[in-house]
């Protein structure tokens, strides 16, 4: 962890208002609420969490894809909020997105030539027609795709390999921030590995930092040296990942990891109930206390009415009142 | 190819007639060189209270193979072969014999449920409508066995969700209102193709482990296609692995997970396992 420091989120929210309730209230929602994480350079920082947790909201935040009501996301130590326009851009090169979805982010109107040569237009407008074909060519034997595929068009293309292209876009700018929303959700497992070990094997080539958005544990654990977990718009808890997987001291964290699938059946049948799943239900927590008291089977009176600080616990950094007892 | 029949069809003569049973079913639309069969040859069976997993990559041809067994092939589609439902034949079977059927003695969940859902109209509209249609049950008392099913799929607050509309709800209880919705009629079969895969790991383990119960609960038969070997680890009683349209290995979920033949079967069993998670459970 002794990289130096890439990028930074300092005490980040992002709220929403919500109006037009059953009187036309309005009603804010805390979507990211005071986050802050460190990622240097060939880092892989994990931000898990279930939809609805504010996961997203943050990776889009750190690009300034949403607007950030609070907090800072510093480049370098360069906070990014007071560039203008022009230096956002420039900056941008650096931090470099994939996105869940492989074909809903590809143009399908585009051949593949033209959608990685689109980076280039824009990060090094010196460069010719040729040099650009040449470059992406280069780039796609780089993703483990044939050269030959540059004039196919994206629905020619398997989900994996749609991805792949995903990623050769990105990395097409030589970025030093790679920015991975949920990268392999959309894709079968048996394509999952492939397309991790791509990310993890160009991660060591360029030295790239990863901040990879998740809600798929396994993904995880075989890519990222930290992981951070978020409920709706918290840090739970956060920590090296080995370290966390083996020992999760917040309840959320351990109904997350209670809850991964296993793909041996006498196994799978031998787990015990899972008392913190989500209670199916429409009403929305209390403002006060610990966000995941109404799914905590260890809940006490304390955790409804004081919100837990996080502290550190055992090398981990946890916010639970009863961190300490396990 | 090896087929081990007998873990999954009843030996010859010694059983009645199993609630599903597929025999030599293809599907097959037209290409640029002629017919492509998506679906080829499949035969299978299926006993009440039993869960058979259908495991395949995108472009096996199970979502397919789910859909013949509806009658929802779409029009370009050439259906051939058997398929009999409590001794129904349903390919070739009218238009108006399938609609009965459908939502009655076999219902379907889909991966994603926004696409099954009505996103105009309420809740409860959509579930009584299905009990009016089939059960000529209306009003109040329509009203009532609603709510009982969604407060059976593990929802809260059922009588208040009637009212609510799909967009308000989130994926993990849209997902049980499908299933609910499904469940309605107490159908024989419940097909469900992917039905956790758009889901939270929390929800997905929830619907794994309501899937699970409502058999035993129900003795429903469900057939259950997915491309995760960890979800039918968690619930299939029996396994059948799809590649190219047909089924290249079947047998007892333990023994198949134990001991898999086909390398195929072996490179989606060493893939799921590379990614799984050591959780504390003994081996």
């Amino acid at each position: 962890m002794s990289a130096p420091l890439l990028l930074e989120g300092r005490d980040l929210s992002v709220v929403y208002r919500r109006s037009g309730g059953l009187f036309g209230t309005s009603s804010e929602l805390a979507a990211l609420d005071h986050v802050s994480f460190t990622l240097g350079a060939g880092e892989t920082l994990a931000i898990v969490g279930e939809s609805g947790s504010g996961k997203s909201t943050l990776a889009r935040a750190v690009l300034r894809l949403v607007a950030l009501t609070a907090g800072q996301v510093l480049l370098r130590g360069e906070d990014l909020a007071i560039l203008t326009e022009a230096e956002l851009r420039a900056r941008r090169r650096e931090l470099q997105m994939i996105f869940q979805d492989p074909f809903a982010s590809l143009d399908p109107r585009m051949r593949i030539a033209e959608i990685l040569a689109q980076p280039l237009r824009v990060f090094e407008p010196a460069l010719n027609r040729a040099q650009r074909r040449e470059r992406a060519a280069a780039q796609l034997a780089g993703v483990g795709l044939d050269a030959a595929m540059l004039d196919r068009y994206p629905h020619q293309f398997s989900g994996g390999q749609a991805q792949r292209i995903g990623i050769a876009r990105a990395l097409i700018a030589a970025p030093s921030v790679l920015v991975c929303d949920e990268p392999v959700s959309a894709l079968d497992v048996s394509i999952r590995t492939q397309v991790l070990e791509l990310l993890a094997e160009q991660r060591a080539k360029r030295g790239l930092a990863l901040l990879f958005i998740a809600h798929d544990l396994a993904a995880v654990r075989f890519l990222c040296d930290r992981t951070l977990v978020l409920y709706r718009g918290q840090i739970m808890e956060q920590g090296p990942t080995a370290q966390l997987f083996a020992a999760a001291r917040h309840p959320y964290t351990r109904a997350l990891l209670d809850a991964a699938l296993i793909a041996d059946p006498l196994r799978a049948r031998r787990r015990t109930a899972r008392p913190e799943a989500a209670p199916a239900r429409l009403a929305e927590p209390s403002r006060q206390g610990c966000p995941f008291v109404s799914r905590c089977a260890q809940q006490q009176p304390r955790c409804s009415v004081e919100r837990p600080a996080l502290r550190n616990v055992g090398g981990l950094q946890v916010a639970c009142h009863r961190a300490d007892e396990r | 190819m090896r087929c081990v029949m007998s873990l999954i069809l009843p030996p010859v003569a010694a059983m009645s007639e199993p609630l599903l049973r597929v025999d030599g079913l293809s599907i097959h639309y037209p290409g640029p060189g002629g017919p492509v069969a998506v679906v080829d040859g499949v035969s299978l069976a299926l006993e009440r209270g039993r869960i058979l997993g259908i495991a395949g990559e995108s472009g096996s041809g199970k979502t397919q193979l789910l859909l013949a067994l509806l009658g929802l092939v779409p029009g370009a589609g050439r259906v051939t072969g058997s398929v009999r439902l409590n001794g129904e034949q349903v390919v070739g079977a009218p238009d108006s014999r399938l609609q009965r059927l459908r939502g009655d003695r076999v219902a379907m969940v889909f991966q994603d449920p926004m696409t099954a859902l009505n996103p105009q109209l309420r809740i409860g509209l959509q579930l009584t409508e299905v009990l009016a249609w089939h059960r000529s049950l209306k009003g109040a008392r329509a009203r009532e066995r609603a709510t009982e099913m969604l407060a059976s799929v593990g929802l809260a607050e059922p009588a208040l969700l009637l009212e609510r509309y799909p967009h308000e709800l989130s994926g993990g209880m849209r997902q049980r209102v499908m299933i609910a919705m499904a469940l309605l009629c107490e159908p024989d079969l419940l097909l469900a193709d992917e039905p956790t895969t758009a889901l939270d790991v929390t929800v997905q383990a929830q619907v794994l482990d309501l899937l699970g119960e409502l058999r035993d609960r129900l003795g429903m038969a469900i057939l259950l296609v997915t491309h995760d070997l960890g979800v039918i680890a968690q619930v299939a009683d029996e396994v059948a692995v799809m590649q190219g349209g047909r089924i290249i290995e079947r047998g007892d979920v333990v023994g198949l997970f134990a001991a898999p033949q086909e390398p195929y079967t072996q490179r989606l069993l060493a893939a799921a396992r590379r990614l799984e998670i050591p959780v504390g459970v003994p081996a």
